[in-house]
């Protein structure tokens, strides 16, 4: 059986765009609530963020509390350092010369004896210890030292040129001056000396470096 | 109605949703946006706080060995020139050592160029045997006070008709320290430093050192052994 719309065209026309408007007007509802969703979406994760965010803030302000708190021991150990570091400073290239008169008195020969014995250190050119690349080369000299003395035949002074050299950190053994006292007696008189390296330092005097 | 109705609709709808959009959602979102970076941040400068307190927390925990330290150096290095000190020093390193202890004259300290310290330049004679004297340095460079030996010289001292035979003679120049930026004759009294003492909050007093003189034992070897 067929049907039969009995109104007229006009107004079936008309009823036709209200429900185009209707539909128009949902879909922009429709919308309108989606946007309302994801608005609380974000209202949610901008309440949560910021309940985190206070709890970091109120952690971090502990944390700050506590770092206040404790902060002399950072001075304390800042002020070791300065400490530490004028030491190194003060001892820089320091040689022992109670290691030096027993090292001279194990090398020294049993045919020879000294009569004066005398020994400086040079002052340090600011070098600073603990400073990348800048500790004490070994080859570079820190000290010297000059000794007079009777030895018997020059074989002794030899020798005792030789034992020098041998100690850690004494270098440039030389004789000035090598004099028999009388004609034939094979007694001579000598002046000698050493320079010192780095090596010849001691442990604070290189810095604590072994 | 006419037939312009649902574009009117869908124009109107547009525009609320889009005035919705900007002015309500949109900054919401920024604003969440904004919250976590500045969420990221706080936490980023937390992992940075924590590692500051367990960096103060070892300072803490090493506190004592580290004032203890602060103390020796202090007694190498003294505030004041503390003269009187090092006199006893002298005499008790003169006196163990069994040399004779000639003469001691400290020199007018020199503030160094750093404005740190200043060095007491002092010359030393004593007279004595050979192991004597090696002794007296060895006490001398391990004194509690900081004592750098920069030159010497040994000589004979007197000859078997003066009854010196055997006798030796070593001159010394010596050098002290002080932090006393103005020590010495003319100089402002007491102790003259830029930097205060820290004030710790826990940690606890150390214990005051003997009165009695005591001389530290060697230990190391102070020099190059020949053929090491």
């Amino acid at each position: 059986m067929t049907s039969v719309n009995l109104l007229p065209p006009e107004l079936r026309e008309q009823q036709a765009i209200r429900r185009q408007t209707a539909l128009v007007a949902l879909g922009g509802v429709a919308v309108l609530v989606l946007l309302g969703v994801f608005y609380f979406l974000q209202t949610g994760q901008l309440s949560s963020a910021q309940s985190d965010l206070d709890q970091v803030r109120t952690s971090n302000a502990t944390l700050q509390q506590q770092i206040s708190e404790l902060q002399p021991y950072a001075d304390l150990q800042q002020q070791l350092e300065a400490k530490k570091q004028l030491k190194d400073t003060l001892f820089l290239n320091e040689v022992s010369w109670s290691g030096v008169l027993l090292d001279v008195s194990r090398v020294i020969p049993d045919t020879a004896y000294l009569t004066s014995l005398t020994g400086s250190m040079t002052a340090p050119t600011g070098a600073v210890i603990g400073a990348t690349g800048t500790s004490a080369g070994s080859t570079s000299l820190i000290g010297t030292m000059t000794f007079s003395g009777v030895a018997k035949q020059t074989e002794t002074i030899a020798s005792w040129l030789t034992t020098l050299e041998e100690i850690k950190g004494w270098v440039n053994p030389w004789v000035n001056s090598a004099q028999e006292q009388s004609a034939d007696t094979g007694i001579y008189t000598f002046d000698s000396g050493i320079d010192f390296t780095a090596d010849a330092a001691t442990v604070r005097g290189r810095g604590g470096a072994k | 109605m006419n037939r312009r109705g649902p574009l009117i609709a869908a124009v109107v709808s547009g525009v609320i949703v889009l005035l919705a959009a900007v002015l309500i959602v949109l900054p919401k979102k920024s604003e969440v946006g904004k919250a976590h970076d500045d969420l990221l941040t706080a936490q980023s400068e937390e992992a940075t706080l924590q590692t500051q307190l367990k960096v103060l927390q070892d300072a803490q925990a090493a506190a004592p060995v580290a004032q203890k330290q602060i103390d020796k150096i202090q007694k190498q290095i003294p505030s004041t020139a503390d003269l009187p000190g090092l006199f006893r020093q002298l005499r008790d390193v003169a006196n163990l050592s069994a040399v004779d202890f000639f003469s001691f004259s400290p020199g007018t300290p020199v503030t160094d160029a750093s404005a740190t310290f200043s060095t007491l330049g002092s010359g030393i004679v004593v007279t004595g045997s050979y192991f004597s004297l090696e002794e007296f340095l060895h006490r001398l460079e391990t004194l509690r006070r900081a004592a750098k030996v920069t030159s010497i010289s040994l000589a004979a001292s007197g000859t078997e008709t003066t009854g010196g035979a055997g006798q030796l003679q070593m001159q010394l120049q010596v050098e002290f320290f002080t932090t006393d930026t103005s020590a010495g004759p003319g100089s402002l009294p007491g102790p003259t430093q830029g930097t205060a003492p820290v004030i710790l909050p826990t940690v606890s007093p150390t214990p005051t050192e003997s009165p009695s003189p005591e001389i530290p034992s060697p230990t190391e070897s102070p020099s190059a052994t020949p053929g090491a």
